[in-house]
């Protein structure tokens, strides 16, 4: 009887647990859906997953980003300045033609 | 510091002695306690101060009754209990405004919504739930969000349970219910207290969920929402000050009570250290 009171309990605590974090999942499961995937009723629970939302925040699928300026800011070339590179060996390609 | 603390305060309270109307700079005159009046006898005005009151109780006694469920559930060994109070933590972390935006449009909404969508599979009605129940569904909303936190502080006020009190009362043949009724609920009762005033210190002044979810449509305005439609919208400067004044009023008046249990919680501290 206790042993089966507290197995209850455990799993009681188990499904409250995952009701309160399902709107989170679901948010964070949408977010890799597209907008049409997105909106559908009955829920399209195993629609194709796209990362389209994504780049779309970063501004890599074209137009402008609502995100922040140094979310979209290209990471390939090196903004410093090259007399901060420590070792020539390490220094970025544009570095390294004599300047 | 008082200086750049308190003079907008100040500033408020002085303009909430002016009939001053943003459109008419003109007619801008001292009118003493008219605003405060205008607000305590408007029936729209005085509607807003009631639904304050009303979202505030609800939520509070709602998320402190589901935190207090849950931190007895929590309270116990079982597997995964780690897991699980991370998944219940989880809603008190999202950002107030992309919370509200969430219920409104992922679960709410009457098309796409999530839950229409699984009503449709077990082919329940299909309500619309922001117009069918508009308060309700902003106090959903909110009580999702702050159980977690009532839960946590219920939690540390059960896991500074004296145990050999408790070991104490079992052995003296006290069933579950008496050992919660006589010694976990009184030790609690400080923590209750707490997680209701901080509670309704932030719920008197939320203004994230009302804005987003029913834009104070339907007899969901409340104080702040009231505060921010007649100095956007009206432009009415006084009355918007005299309605934040008894705001802050409210607040100050909930967070004096919160100081004191506080401070009743140390000394109860330091007396059993």
């Amino acid at each position: 009887m206790n042993v089966v009171r507290r197995g209850g309990l455990g799993l009681l605590a188990w499904v409250t647990g995952i009701v309160f974090f399902l709107p989170v999942a679901w948010m964070a499961l949408t977010s890799f859906h597209s907008e049409q995937d997105a909106a559908t009723n009955p829920p399209s629970f195993t629609a194709a997953l796209t990362l389209d939302g994504y780049r779309e925040f970063f501004g890599t699928g074209g137009g402008a980003s609502p995100g922040p300026r140094w979310s979209t800011r290209s990471w390939r070339r090196s903004r410093r300045p090259c007399s901060s590179c420590s070792s020539p060996s390490r220094r970025p390609t544009h570095c390294r033609s004599g300047r | 510091m008082i200086v750049v603390t308190q003079l907008p305060f100040v500033a408020t309270v002085v303009i909430s002695f002016f009939d001053w109307n943003a459109l008419y700079p003109d007619a801008r005159k001292f009118t003493g306690f008219d605003n405060y009046h205008q607000v305590l006898t408007d029936a729209d005005l005085r509607h807003s101060v009631w639904t304050t009151v009303l979202l505030t109780a609800t939520v509070v006694l709602v998320s402190l009754l589901l935190g207090l469920a849950l931190a007895l559930l929590l309270d116990r060994r079982f597997r995964g209990r780690g897991v699980v109070r991370t998944l219940l933590i989880a809603p008190f972390l999202v950002v107030p405004v992309a919370s509200a935006l969430l219920w409104k449009h992922v679960l709410y909404n009457p098309e796409y919504g999530l839950f229409n969508g699984l009503l449709h599979y077990v082919g329940g009605p299909q309500p619309d739930w922001i117009s069918g129940t508009p308060l309700l569904a902003v106090e959903a909303s909110l009580v999702w969000q702050w159980t977690p936190f009532m839960m946590l502080i219920l939690l540390a006020g059960l896991q500074s349970r004296d145990q050999q009190q408790i070991e104490a009362a079992r052995v003296d043949g006290a069933s579950d219910w008496q050992i919660f009724r006589h010694l976990t609920l009184p030790h609690l009762r400080r923590y209750l207290e707490l997680g209701a005033l901080l509670g309704s210190i932030y719920i008197v002044q939320n203004f994230d969920a009302v804005f987003t979810i029913t834009s104070g449509g339907l007899g969901t305005a409340n104080l702040p929402y009231t505060v921010y439609q007649s100095f956007y919208q009206a432009h009415e400067n006084g009355l918007a000050s005299a309605a934040g004044v008894l705001v802050v009023i409210g607040s100050i008046v909930i967070a004096t009570f919160a100081l004191r249990v506080v401070s009743s919680l140390f000394r109860e501290e330091v007396s059993r250290a």
